[in-house]
């Protein structure tokens, strides 16, 4: 399996450092960045929405981005979660000016995360914070090592693996109360 | 024990397996929006077309400063 942790192999020091082509970067990363979207919005739509932006605001980006200084799929993801900051503010917003907002009815009624899931823990996603479900997405699903994923959240490494922990915990414990 | 040895998943194995399992897959219609919305690459210059473009023009004005200044001594 690919470690998706690794600089490129084109791009590892000594050699001379050139940024591998944009489209291979799309075709390479765009499931993880969607997958990251979607578990931490809990929206498809809004996460097809946030990764176009994501790869659009890469791509302006793209000539200053230094492989030297982390995988692409590292950088990527921190692009991703700053744009979903800014849709989450936007959400908050949004929801204040219209009260009759029914975006949790609407979730219980399809599969966000995945059609694959037992109902029990996709229901038991729902339940997480986004915070809870994005460091899911960026260990479990995207794989990203420790320090890569604290480096996305902007946090510690001991307060990342903590979060982990907690969410995995949880997710347990609501696909119990599930069941029941 | 480092923060970073991936031990927080320990005794979540079933719960990770079904997650890593059925992941999200990202629609075409994205992949296609995407790569639409990314211009095309920027031509590379060759090597020779730099030294065309850069090196030939430098060369034709400091033979132009050369010959004027041998005018001006010799006149």
């Amino acid at each position: 399996m690919k470690d998706v942790n690794a600089l490129p192999a084109a791009v590892r020091p000594p050699g001379r450092v050139a940024a591998p082509p944009f489209a291979d970067v799309v075709a390479e990363h765009l499931d993880a960045v969607y997958r990251y979207l979607v578990y931490l919005t809990g929206d498809r739509a809004a996460a097809e929405d946030l990764a176009a932006e994501t790869f659009e605001r890469a791509f302006r980006s793209w000539r200053r981005f230094d492989p030297r200084r982390g995988a692409p799929r590292t950088w990527l993801c921190r692009i991703a979660h700053s744009a979903a900051v800014d849709w989450f503010r936007a959400e908050a917003r949004r929801q204040r000016r219209e009260e009759s907002y029914s975006r949790d009815e609407v979730l219980l009624e399809e599969a966000v995360f995945s059609e694959g899931l037992s109902p029990e823990l996709e229901r038991a996603l729902r339940r997480l914070t986004p915070a809870e479900r994005e460091v899911v997405a960026l260990r479990v699903l995207l794989e990203l090592d420790g320090p890569s994923a604290a480096r996305v959240l902007g946090i510690s490494g001991t307060a990342c693996s903590t979060r982990l922990s907690r969410a995995l915990q949880r997710l347990e414990e609501e696909m119990s109360d599930v069941r029941i | 024990m480092s923060a970073f040895d991936g031990s927080e998943m320990d005794g979540y194995e079933a719960l990770v397996s079904e997650l890593r399992a059925n992941p999200p897959v990202a629609p075409e219609r994205l992949r296609q929006r995407v790569l639409e919305s990314a211009p095309a690459p920027r031509r590379q210059r060759s090597r020779k077309r730099k030294l065309v473009l850069v090196v030939v023009p430098a060369s034709i004005v400091l033979a132009a400063f050369l010959f004027w200044g041998f005018r001006r001594w010799a006149g």
